[in-house]
């Protein structure tokens, strides 16, 4: 049975405890958080504060599972799959931007509909992207030529514009940053990184500077005060927010930020909130978690027992961290303004269960560290 | 892969990411506890601000209740029949609604501030996705009255200047105890009652403006204390602002130059000097000097106002003669004058309720230079505010003790409870009570018969001192030919009620304070004595007349006494007047009639112009 041959018990160990108890955690505070930032705004709009409470705890339990299985199914099994992967990938990417299949709210077109549900396509392909990389890098042997790096690029060049015409600007710069961080530690040469870099540069300017609403975000994250009662009005109300929060925060529930002033207060600016209900202690502590998720995942790449589980283990830690980063950046004026949500803490289905597939799969590489040879000289072959 | 190269780059990475994370913690930690971060909360836009007024309760700035109309798109089922129902009631078209219910926002405007009918006419529709929101807007009646102290409000209702600035939180309502005044479901602040009198403020600033219109000045102030109890009647300055439109004007003109800035006073601080020389010893004031136009101290030339033979004390101040000053100085010992420019509060804030207050420029005799201290005893060397100078003349004008200026009166919660009151803040004795009045003595000779003749009045008896001061020009290095031109007065003589400072800086025609600035006192003072109840000193008081017939009659062609009626029977004698002598007339304050020039009795003329003077019967 196919299955059977998926869930193979027979060299695995226990899994990382801390990275479970981290990931549980930063889900619980999720579930909280999510709740106490959106009950007005669900009052509101569809007369149920709990609105979004009971669709975020579906949410988690369906993630949760899905975390559960993934821990199971041996990691080495999706080096087969990666084509398929790619293939579903484009579809999705080129069947979300069709009007009329794609679903489109508040100008982006990110979604797709699935019966009663919806869900975001480019949340699953970034880990799909990662797969990729983590197997075309760990089959290469030597680390020296152009064709190598070029069409990985190609590939996630082509991902990344696609999601960015949805647009998706936070989930496809988390892609690129940490497929440039694949490159780097599967031990490319630096000048290969910092050509990609320099090359890149126009492209950035013409992807921001061509769009008015992303020029205009840029104009208000230099100058947000100048600009405090237009277009840098969100970012002084988030500002506000962590000010309010002080030390201990204003507890939990009692916000008022949330109220209108934030945007997004349960997806995009929750750290926001956060930083007011729960102040510094509370924003500190979401910090850590998500470091900690980093070094346990880089403790489980240490650890893995070949190259590819290795690069996989390092390129989904990041894809969590990273994008958690660029969403506290952003709550803190120290990015310009992009919807991307929290990691495991911001409302949305989607989000919450791809994240929680990335941990099951982590988790799973984890289970491997005892049974093989950390050895790296005959790690490469262990697979084969 | 080469596990070397991938461990150490695992761990360079691992450090990047920590980097960054301890560069969130700071990050983190200047956000939660910033000082450039201003909570606006407590600010909320439903709080009503308190009022703003003068001592007799006039409003100098009221927050008017408005309704603002906005929309969420995302609840307005049908776009075309929303906007063919608004568009006719709100007068904006048809095509321009429908766009802005068709953005994918969940809040546009669609128009601010409506009035009664419009949210009548909407409120009766019930159409689903369209709310109301509460608008304050602030208004200043007075336009330009006072309006570099009352300051200003932006666009979020928060003070921006003066005292809507330094007043702010208590006029959101956010006091010591908590925050907001809750009444009932609105939340209204505390108001602000000020010591100015909109009539004696108006008077002042009206004068004011017409001398530095009339000399092309850079800009002017005219300041009027009670000298008992310091608190500032009036604090006019030109230009002035209409705080209803204040983002019409420049930065200059939005100032508040007489708190913040300081100036060089030239001859008016003679006075000081003469205090200084007196408690040095009384014998000084009968030594007699020989002006020759100018005097040679410390290598440098000090030239005087002209050339004033033999002069003592009283003829140095008389004629504002710099020889006789400085010779006199030569006497007393600089920590001595220091010490009685320090005791006027000289080079200190006076503590005023405005905010941005300067404490001037006196430097401690230590960093003197040996010409120092016969620079500053004429007034240069020295710099000060007007808020200062005032202070300092009114403590001269009440026997010698000093009383710190205010302008707040008391602030009360918006059911009139006092939770603050200023009591006259007495600072004591700084000066002997005989001194104090020879220097007024001095002042009086001034007015009478010296620099400051074109202040005398034929009704009061006043004291007073000139000054002109050059303007020390930083670009040069020295002193232009710019000038500031003053007078401080102190009325009426006998009993010292008033004290009354007039500035204008740089006069395009550089003009004498004596020339321009004493006369802008004397026709200020003589219009706001009477109203203030002061009576007058050399001529026989006049009475307040009770309310006798309607109408006045008219005998042959004499004014009638028109003191003690109020408005409509004054129009009505006017009237009559009117009907024989095309006169003209104007009317000031509000009231009953306290005052009229020309005086009863008088002949009435053809064309002549009848200023009536009211004020508030208690």
């Amino acid at each position: 049975m196919y299955l059977k041959s998926v869930i193979d018990t027979r060299r695995k160990g226990e899994s990382d405890l801390v990275l479970f108890t981290v990931i549980f955690l930063i889900a619980g505070t999720g579930i909280a958080m999510s709740y106490s930032a959106s009950a007005v705004y669900a009052l509101k709009t569809f007369g149920d504060s709990f609105y979004f409470l009971k669709r975020q705890f579906l949410w988690f339990a369906a993630g949760f599972f899905a975390l559960l299985i993934f821990q199971e199914i041996d990691y080495r099994h999706y080096i087969r799959l990666t084509k398929v992967m790619l293939l579903v990938s484009l579809i999705l990417l080129i069947l979300v931007l069709i009007p009329g299949i794609g679903q489109s709210v508040k100008g982006s077109s990110r979604w797709l509909r699935l019966g009663p549900l919806s869900f975001q396509p480019s949340e699953f392909i970034k880990i799909f992207i990662i797969i990729y990389l983590a197997k075309v890098f760990s089959t290469e042997k030597e680390k020296n030529h152009v064709m190598q790096i070029l069409i990985p690029m190609v590939i996630v060049g082509i991902a990344f514009i696609l999601i960015m015409m949805q647009p998706d600007f936070g989930t496809a710069v988390d892609i690129l940053i940490v497929a440039v961080f694949i490159l780097f530690v599967s031990g490319f040469s630096l000048f290969y990184i910092l050509s990609l870099f320099v090359l890149s540069i126009p492209m950035f300017y013409l992807i921001v500077y061509q769009v008015d609403y992303r020029r205009e975000r840029i104009i208000a994250y230099l100058n947000p005060w100048e600009y405090r009662y237009g277009i840098g009005y969100h970012i002084i109300q988030s500002f506000t927010a962590f000010k309010k929060g002080g030390l201990f925060g204003v507890g939990l529930g009692h916000g008022t930020q949330k109220i209108s002033r934030l945007p997004e207060p349960h997806t995009d600016f929750i750290f926001a909130v956060i930083a007011e209900e729960a102040g510094i202690v509370g924003t500190l502590f979401v910090v850590i978690l998500f470091c900690t998720v980093l070094f346990r995942g880089f403790k489980i790449a240490l650890n893995a027992p070949d190259d590819f589980g290795r690069l996989l283990a390092t390129g989904l830690s990041l894809l969590i961290v990273v994008q958690a980063f660029i969403n506290i950046s952003v709550a803190c004026g120290s990015l310009p303004t992009t919807g991307i949500p929290l990691p495991f803490i911001s409302y949305g289905g989607s989000s919450l269960i791809s994240n929680m597939i990335a941990g099951g799969i982590l988790l799973n590489i984890s289970r491997f560290k005892d049974k093989v040879s950390s050895d790296f000289k005959i790690s490469g072959e262990v697979w084969q | 892969m080469n596990p070397r190269v991938f461990k150490r780059r695992i761990y360079i990475s691992g450090l990047i990411v920590l980097v960054i994370s301890v560069l969130f913690a700071i990050k983190l930690f200047t956000l939660h506890f910033s000082g450039k971060i201003i909570i606006t909360d407590g600010y909320d836009p439903e709080i009503r601000r308190g009022y703003i007024m003068d001592r007799n309760r006039d409003i100098l700035a009221v927050s008017i209740d408005t309704k603002s109309l906005y929309a969420n798109p995302e609840e307005v089922r049908n776009i075309d029949d929303v906007a063919s129902v608004l568009s006719p009631l709100l007068d904006i078209s048809f095509v321009r609604i429908k766009r802005i219910l068709s953005k994918k926002k969940r809040f546009v405007w669609l128009k601010r501030k409506l009035n009664e009918r419009e949210v009548r006419a909407i409120r009766k529709l019930q159409i689903r996705g369209l709310h109301f929101k509460n608008e304050y807007k602030r208004v200043y009646p007075y336009g330009n009255l006072a309006s570099n102290l009352i300051g200003f409000v932006g666009v979020d209702n928060r003070g921006l200047e003066g005292i809507e600035y330094g007043r702010d939180r208590e006029l959101r309502g956010v006091g010591k105890k908590g925050r907001g005044y809750n009444r009932g479901e609105r939340h209204s602040g505390y108001n602000i009652i000020l010591s100015i009198d909109r009539f004696v403020q108006h008077t002042a600033w009206k004068e004011i403006e017409k001398v530095v219109k009339k000399h092309r000045a850079k800009q002017g102030v005219a300041l009027v204390m009670e000298v008992k109890t310091g608190k500032i009647l009036a604090l006019a300055k030109t230009p002035a602002i209409d705080p209803n439109y204040y983002y019409r004007y420049p930065e200059f003109a939005r100032r508040s130059f007489t708190v913040i800035d300081s100036f060089e006073p030239g001859s008016t601080l003679k006075i000081i000097s003469a205090a200084a020389m007196l408690e040095t010893g009384r014998s000084i004031a009968n030594e007699k000097f020989i002006c020759k136009g100018k005097i040679k101290i410390f290598d440098e030339t000090i030239n005087c106002t002209g050339v004033h033979g033999e002069v003592d004390l009283y003829k140095s101040i008389r004629y504002s003669c710099n020889v006789g000053i400085i010779e006199a100085m030569k006497r007393v010992k600089r920590k001595k004058f220091f010490d009685v420019l320090s005791r006027f509060g000289f080079g200190q804030r006076t503590g005023v309720q405005l905010p941005g207050e300067s404490e001037g420029l006196l430097r401690p005799p230590d960093k003197w230079s040996g010409l120092s201290k016969y620079s500053v005893s004429i007034g240069h060397e020295i710099s000060v505010t007007s808020i200062q100078m005032a202070a300092a003349f009114s403590a001269i004008a009440n026997g010698g003790i000093y009383t710190a200026p205010s302008i707040v009166d008391a602030v009360e919660d918006p059911d009139g409870n006092k939770i603050f009151e200023q009591r006259p803040k007495i600072k004591g004795r700084v000066l002997k009570k005989s001194i104090a009045s020879q220097l007024l003595k001095m002042m009086k000779d001034v007015v009478d018969k010296g620099t400051g003749v074109r202040a005398y009045s034929k009704i009061y008896g006043f004291a007073g001192k000139t000054g002109t001061s050059r303007k020390y020009s930083i670009r040069g290095g020295r002193y232009s030919d710019h000038v500031i031109s003053s007078f401080i007065g102190i009325a009426p003589y006998d009993s010292p009620e008033i004290c009354v400072y007039i500035v204008i800086d740089d006069p395009a025609d550089k003009q004498y304070g004596g020339k321009i600035a004493a006369p802008i006192f004397k026709a200020i003072v003589e219009k706001i004595l009477p109203v203030l109840g002061i009576k007058k000193s050399m001529a026989a008081p006049g009475k307040i007349i009770p309310k006798r017939s309607l109408v006045k009659k008219i005998r042959g062609n004499l004014l009638p006494d028109l003191r003690g009626l109020r408005l409509p029977d004054v129009l009505r004698t006017l009237n009559e007047i009117n009907k024989r002598f095309m006169i003209k007339y104007r009317i000031y304050g509000t009231g009953v009639v306290f005052s009229q020039v020309p005086e009863p009795g008088s002949r009435i003329e053809k064309n002549q112009i009848i200023k009536i003077y009211f004020r508030g019967k208690k």
